[in-house]
């Protein structure tokens, strides 16, 4: 006869056999699960899918877009490019996953997420041609990226965990990037900030969101301190900023630098925006028709028209005229996006740009040219390049 | 009558194995129970570590949630975990059944693994399954510590506490090691991380279950452990000199959170690295709980506790000093890691024998709230400091502050020491 400790210890072996046996084989299940390409492995290696196309070709024949792939398949987070003429053929960039991308004056910025020993990101500086020239390690998770019309400097905006008092707290870090070297120049919380005139700083400074004007040397962004936010002006050369006005998220400014297309956060609700549209010369802002939530930097088709993302489950309620997802994306990566179209002046309705896509710019080869061309003459906010 | 006849025979049994491995009982081992409890608490770790490392990446790149509302799940069980844990203590103390209430606290925890599957992308759902595991983390803790002191010999209590510490540490060490390995195995396979966590704490339960004895007190009768006679706990002058020592030391020390902002705004160290910071703490603490443990029972437990803090003064004059970098990161993290090895396990021995039996659990949850409470209150003051005028001034504020507290805490003791031979 067993005693009742000797029982109860084969009782607690058994158990530990099977929780083994199933955490083991829930990880096997997982693994396998992943390679079977119902689910993306956005891991950052090529692993399989469509082969890599042309780039080179779709970007010298004319405007084109840029974005991340985010149908759900194994294509899913890869870099693809696909001419305005035909936006449904889209042209895979060999071996470069993003959840974040910028693409402007002959350059571009990567953002992908990595998890090694610590979370941090792989940010990969392009060429024209969508290929890696400099990679760096930045930490915290990919959220922003703009590039300077004329293709010299960069922005990224990432957010940091554990550099918070609250346990899970998050702040965001920005950093501008010489994509000449691939290296940081300098974060923006090394800026001097003034507000009416007065010097402002806290420690619970966060900036996020930063846009360049068209002379590639002054830019916009927030700033958060004590629960507002802030619209700082700020000066590359001299790492100064000027607090413009509150409540303008993610700014992003349009090609002549007139307009700056924002999230606005929506009363009494902390975590949903709408995209406005404020003008720079006379500090006037309005809505915009698009009224389900977003939570992107805008991107701009031409000077009166806007491109954002939002899920693709928002798209389709829409379309069915059902209730609005009320989940925000960030920069997600299991999530069906698609991009969308909007005037500027508040009028007509949101028009579908790019199916299965998100973080698109559109970008011209010729256009570019022009605009690091025009560089470094001391253009003014307001120039039309 | 069978409580203590079921407790004469435990300790029979304790002191029969002892004697079978032909080793004399006391200094020399830990109580089986203890290394049982430490046990439970090191895969508990391991699985709770390895949901806070995976946590955030899951819920903005697996679910996109937005970030800025996962800040708004935090921060709201403060509060609720005091008022849970002191209430769990008393129902403890009331049935005598420490065990039980404990593996209700283990239980939630590892359910809630679960529940982070079943919620999907909804912050709603997210902040109750957090809740449940903050709630769960808040039932378990005194009763714990009441079953560790209960289960060792009063001069030894130090090194039971160093080495349950110790245990625990290595499994928030661990944590995160093992959610890189399954994400390793099943690249962004969150739900994998959920289910490996779950086993892993659901086998914490089952080590509760088979291997921890639960220790109970005869009770002459229910008014002895009566919320009236828990509140009563603070009119003996030693618990009460203790708890307000505690509370007050605790109100004065930085919390982990603005260490490590500190070192990092010291160091500029490469941000890619900040969450290596906290491993060196850990580290050095892990290795130094059981020894500095045996210290206290030898030497004197409050001053431990007392040199413990004073390490933490010189953590703060470390981050002012104008030294080397690497010389101040070994500094400061070995300095912090001691400062924990000399204050977590160590108030709880200290406090222990101060306590009867019957109310051991009560008695620790008020420690644990008082201090729990204090840190609170002096994250939102560093806050404040530290947006009113910077970090420097913030280190200064607490390095004076927790030099005031600890002259005063120390010339108290003095006194009160003279004024007894005194009166003698």
């Amino acid at each position: 006869m067993m005693s009742s400790r000797a029982a109860r210890i084969i009782a607690a072996a058994g158990a530990f056999a099977l929780l083994l046996a199933a955490a083991v084989g829930y990880v096997v299940y997982a693994a396998n699960r992943g390679a079977d390409a119902s689910t993306a492995a956005a891991d950052g290696s090529a692993g399989g899918g469509t082969p890599p196309g042309n780039v080179a070709g779709v970007v010298a024949a004319g405007p084109y877009y840029a974005f991340k792939s985010s149908a759900l398949d194994r294509d899913f987070g890869r870099v693809a490019v696909a001419s305005t003429s035909d936006p449904g053929r889209r042209v895979f960039v060999a071996g470069l996953r993003c959840n974040r991308l910028a693409v402007a004056g002959g350059h571009g910025l990567c953002l992908q997420l990595s998890l090694g020993v610590t979370v941090g990101m792989d940010a990969s500086v392009l060429d024209a041609n969508l290929t890696v020239t400099h990679r760096l390690r930045l930490p915290g998770y990919p959220s922003r990226a703009k590039i300077a019309p004329d293709g010299r400097l960069g922005a990224v905006t990432a957010f940091v965990s554990g550099d918070s008092y609250a346990s899970m707290g998050f702040s965001t870090r920005t950093s501008i990037i010489d994509l000449a070297t691939g290296q940081v120049l300098f974060d923006l919380e090394k800026l001097s900030v003034t507000k009416n005139g007065q010097a402002f700083h806290a420690a619970d400074f966060n900036f996020w969101g930063v846009t360049f004007q068209p002379d590639s040397r002054h830019f916009f962004a927030t700033l958060g301190s004590g629960g507002q936010t802030y619209l700082v002006h700020g000066d590359v050369a001299s790492r100064t900023a000027t607090v413009v006005t509150t409540g303008v998220e993610c700014p992003s400014l349009s090609p002549d630098g007139r307009l700056i297309a924002f999230k606005k956060r929506v009363a009494d609700d902390p975590v949903s925006w709408r995209l406005w549209i404020l003008d720079v010369a006379s500090g006037r802002e309005h809505p915009t028709s698009e009224a389900r939530p977003i939570d992107d930097q805008a991107a701009w088709l031409d000077d009166r028209t806007v491109m954002y993302g939002l899920a693709a489950t928002a798209g389709a309620s829409a379309a069915t005229g059902g209730p609005q997802n009320p989940s925000v994306i960030e920069a997600g990566t299991s999530i069906d996006t698609s991009m969308w179209a909007v005037p500027a002046d508040g009028t007509g309705t949101p028009r579908l740009v790019l199916d299965h896509a998100w973080s698109a710019q559109l970008a011209s080869a010729a256009a570019d040219a022009n605009a690091s061309s025009g560089a470094g003459a001391g253009a003014g906010a307001g120039k039309t390049p | 009558m069978y409580l203590s006849s079921a407790r004469a025979r435990d300790a029979a049994l304790d002191r029969s194995r002892s004697h079978q491995d032909g080793r004399p009982k006391g200094r020399a081992r830990v109580s089986a129970n203890v290394v049982a409890l430490g046990s439970v608490s090191l895969v508990t770790d391991i699985s709770s570590e390895m949901i806070t490392a995976v946590l955030p990446v899951y819920l903005v790149f697996g679910l996109g949630v937005s970030l800025l509302s996962v800040g708004f799940v935090d921060g709201l069980y403060a509060g609720v975990t005091v008022l849970v844990s002191l209430l769990a203590a008393h129902v403890a103390d009331r049935t005598q059944r420490r065990k039980a209430v404990a593996a209700i606290g283990y239980g939630m925890s590892a359910v809630s693994k679960l529940g982070l599957l079943a919620v999907g992308a909804s912050v709603g759902g997210i902040a109750a399954v957090i809740g449940v595991d903050r709630t769960g983390k808040g039932l378990r803790t005194a009763p714990r510590d009441a079953l560790i002191s209960l289960s060792s010999p009063a001069d030894s209590l130090g090194r039971s506490f160093g080495v349950h510490r110790a245990m625990d540490t290595a499994g928030a060490l661990l944590g995160p090691l093992v959610a890189f390995l399954v994400l390793r195995s099943a690249p962004q396979a969150y739900d994998a991380v959920f289910v490996v966590s779950f086993c892993i704490a659901a086998a914490g339960v089952v080590v509760l279950l088979t291997f921890v004895r639960n220790r109970r007190n005869p009770l002459a009768s229910r008014a002895e452990v009566s919320l009236r006679a828990g509140l009563a706990l603070l009119g003996r002058p030693m618990f009460r000199r203790v708890t307000i020592q505690a509370t007050v030391l605790a109100a004065v020390t930085l919390s982990d959170a603005f260490v490590y902002l500190l070192l990092q705004h010291q160091l500029d160290v490469a941000l890619v690295y900040f969450p290596l910071l906290p491993l060196g703490t850990s580290a050095v603490y892990m290795v130094l709980a059981a020894p500095v443990g045996r210290l206290a029972d030898r030497w004197g437990r409050w001053r431990v506790f007392i040199a413990g803090n004073v390490a933490m003064l010189a953590v703060y004059a470390v981050l002012l000093a104008p030294i080397p970098a690497a010389a101040l990161l070994v500094l400061a993290l070995t300095l912090h890691g001691v400062y924990y090895a000399a204050t977590s396990g160590v108030l709880m021995a200290l406090v222990a024998p101060a306590l009867p039996a019957p109310l051991r659990t009560s008695g620790m949850a008020i420690v644990q709230s008082g201090t729990a409470a204090a840190a609170f209150v002096s994250s939102v003051v560093a806050g404040a400091l530290w947006s009113w005028r910077g970090p420097t001034f913030t280190v200064c504020v607490f390095l004076v502050g927790l030099a005031v507290a600890l002259a005063g805490v120390v010339a108290t003791a003095v006194r009160g020491s003279l004024a007894a031979r005194a009166s003698a």
